[in-house]
């Protein structure tokens, strides 16, 4: 066997299938956009060939795509700092042993199984201005009855809170099986020298749970800046462009103003901007990740 | 090496047998076989247009046995997305279509991806279409499509809520603030229902004030580019919405909702106007559970008293193409032909439009609103279709999304005006 893998041409015909197809699928769509961002075309005409316009428009003529990029920005600051703590709280939690472990995994699991279109519509209602969070401020005597939704200063807002609970339970998990994963050793070791409980979580979950964390915080915040559905479902990113995401506003370019060669320029803009933010998070992550393996 | 033998050998076998096969009559018989892949939005399986779409297709099936004909139909949202990104590649899966002329269909004639009809379209078949209803179909010299209906858009008032209010059905700008203040004294009743969630609605609200404004033949030269989009009766008309809504005539708020809200508002007795299409007339017909009883229709009230009201929100525009990269032109032509013809002649039975093609009348056949609706559509003039079936596709959807940013807390219609002018002055 390991004169079987020393060869290189066995190693090659091993990798082949998957490298075809990520190439195929993955990296030839991507410099297909990037490419057809270089020019003026509605998708089913001519092409004319513009050079880097596009990708300067993104910047100096879209009077929306910066703030669709803030808004994507609020939502990965509400994944990073508000989603993933939950997340990391609730799975050390069960992880403990909690009655009804499972029971509890299961339900905050839950959100993430429903498709995106159908947590849209129910928060829809939550938000509606005769929906439920209405009723209940009427409850407590506030009546003004305030269409979130459709209001510029909300409307955002009430996409980012379902984006970042829908996705609690998703981060959970992959933090829960991380936690599983650490030796009860240490944490023997730990309870000999004192440390139990919030301490030993600090000191010992933590720490050895950075490569799991940093797994999830790559997968929040690259959700978060290519966000789609959630925002499409509730808002549309209106009212008047409020709540724009770079991805909204590249399917608006694509698929309904027929600006095919500017949609590609902020598709590929989207795809660069993740593949930069999770060389970002690497970074940032290298030094715990050492650490981790150290001990 | 044996075994490489005896594969190479059933191989040929195969090969040798298939070859033989494809030539015998069976198989000849069957290449003659047709197979139409025919797009279309018919997909609401309540709707006496879907039902009358089928039944044609089965009827043109049964009377061409050579022919087969492949539905693929999304509902209206998703079908624009889809067909689009169909002609963007190849479209090598359709051979008809159904489509939005002029405005949209003009993409696709400049792209040389659209059949002209010309030589399919007999003297004998033209007979059969209203004279002047083929022009949103003809680019150049060429015909890419017959009509099928006309529609038009109306206010459809239930008259029990405006007794009960003490309002007159509204026939002047002035008269439809009054109504809408008298109506909004009713509990849980709205105004004037939009539906503006449906971008669409939002475009329909914004162009019947416009139309009353600057009249038919102004906003059509200005969509088309021949006039600078600068006429302050379009101002006016963004301030009219605006108005209106402030006034609260559209209910809280009108974005909230689309066009099944709205109607389900309308035919529940919460909603005392509805600004839609003459289709909704078969909706209000044919809803068994509907609590109206007495509906009249009317065009969009006017900014002036004495104004004429000839002018109208409508046309035809809608119908069946043929995709040039057919493989069986003829035979798609055929059937886009038959189907706009079928689905025209029924358009007053279902009460979905006004029929292009000649056909008798009879009154006493159609629902009561339609018969109100047909006299309305008898007595105007000048038909302009909705924006979005002629602007291009950019300016469209500015003009949609700034339609219904007239509906939001601190709307400017000098910010409307300046969209529009940077949208409809770089139109192709």
């Amino acid at each position: 066997m390991k004169r079987l893998l020393s060869n290189k041409l066995y190693i090659a015909i091993f990798v082949a299938p998957a490298l075809i197809l990520f190439i195929a699928m993955g990296v030839v769509p991507l410099f297909i956009t990037g490419y057809y961002g270089l020019f003026d075309y509605d998708g089913i005409g001519k092409k004319t060939f513009i050079g880097l316009q596009n990708y300067i428009d993104l910047f100096a003529a879209d009077a929306y795509f910066l703030k669709s990029i803030l808004n994507s920005f609020i939502l990965a600051a509400g994944s990073l700092f508000v989603q993933l703590p939950i997340a990391l709280l609730l799975a050390i939690l069960l992880a403990n042993g909690v009655k009804g472990e499972g029971f509890y995994r299961t339900v905050f699991f839950l959100p993430v199984v429903i498709s995106s279109m159908v947590i849209g519509q129910l928060w829809c209602k939550i938000f509606n201005s005769d929906g439920l969070l209405n009723a209940i401020l009427g409850f407590f005597g506030c009546t003004d009855d305030i269409a979130w939704l459709v209001n510029s200063k909300t409307a955002y807002m009430t996409t980012v809170i379902p984006a970042v609970w829908q996705s609690i339970g998703y981060h959970m998990v992959i933090l829960y099986a991380g936690v599983k994963n650490i030796s009860p050793e240490y944490y023997e070791a730990a309870k000999l020298d004192g440390a139990t409980g919030f301490k030993a979580a600090m000191k010992i979950t933590i720490p050895l749970l950075m490569p799991t964390i940093k797994v999830s915080a790559t997968f929040a915040l690259v959700g978060s800046l290519r966000v789609f559905d959630l925002v499409y479902v509730m808002t549309g990113g209106g009212p008047n462009h409020a709540s724009e995401v770079p991805a909204t506003l590249m399917y608006d370019n694509l698929f309904v103003k027929c600006r095919y060669g500017y949609g590609s320029a902020q598709a590929f803009f989207i795809v660069f901007e993740c593949l930069l933010f999770s060389f970002l998070l690497n970074c940032i992550f290298k030094k715990s990740e050492e650490n981790a393996s150290a001990i | 090496m044996k075994n490489w033998k005896k594969v190479a050998a059933v191989c040929m076998s195969i090969a040798v047998l298939t070859g033989v096969s494809a030539c015998s009559p069976a198989a000849k018989q069957e290449s003659d076989e047709v197979v139409l892949d025919v797009w279309h939005q018919f997909t609401d399986p309540e709707s006496e247009q879907t039902k009358t779409f089928l039944a044609a297709v089965d009827n043109y099936e049964s009377e061409h046995e050579n022919i087969k004909i492949e539905l693929h139909g999304l509902d209206t949202e998703s079908y624009k997305t889809k067909i689009s990104t169909e002609f963007a590649s190849s479209a090598s899966g359709i051979d008809v279509f159904y489509y939005w002329s002029p405005g949209k269909l003009k993409q696709l004639v400049n792209a040389d991806k659209v059949l002209p009809l010309n030589d399919y379209v007999t003297d004998e078949v033209m007979s059969r279409v209203k004279e002047g209803s083929t022009s949103a179909f003809e680019f150049g010299d060429d015909l890419y499509a017959l009509p099928i209906d006309s529609y038009m858009m109306c206010l459809f008032c239930n008259k029990t809520l405006f007794e009960e209010a003490g309002a007159e059905i509204p026939s002047t700008y002035d008269e439809l603030i009054a109504a809408g203040e008298k109506l909004q004294t009713l509990d849980g009743v709205t105004p004037l229902v939009i539906g503006a969630k449906d971008s669409w609605l939002a475009g329909a609200l914004y162009e019947a004030v416009a139309l009353r404004e600057v009249g038919a033949g102004e906003v059509q030269a200005a969509l088309l580019g021949e006039t600078a989009f600068t006429n302050e009766g379009f101002k006016r008309a963004a301030e009219k919405v605006i108005e209106l809504n402030q006034k609260g005539i559209f209910g809280k708020n009108p974005l909230e909702d689309g066009e099944p809200e709205a109607t389900a508002d309308f035919l529940n007795g919460k909603a005392a106007m509805q600004l839609d299409g003459s289709w909704f007339a078969g909706t209000i017909d044919n809803t068994e559970e509907s609590v109206v009883t007495d509906v009249e229709v009317i065009t969009f009230p006017v900014v002036s008293e004495g104004q004429s009201r000839t002018d109208y929100a409508g046309g035809a525009s809608a119908s069946f193409f043929v995709n040039k990269n057919t493989d069986t032109p003829a035979e798609a032509a055929d059937f886009a032909i038959y189907i706009a013809e079928q689905m025209g002649s029924k358009a007053l039975e279902i009460g979905s439009g006004f029929p292009c093609w000649n056909v008798d009348v009879d009154e006493s056949a159609l629902s009561p609103t339609f018969v109100s609706l047909y006299n309305l559509y008898n007595s105007v003039e000048t038909g302009i279709q909705n924006w979005d079936g002629i602007l291009d596709a950019n300016a469209t959807a500015v003009h949609l999304e700034q339609a219904q940013s007239l509906l939001v807390e601190g709307a400017s219609a000098e910010s409307f005006m300046k969209a529009h002018q940077e949208a409809i002055s770089t139109q192709e």
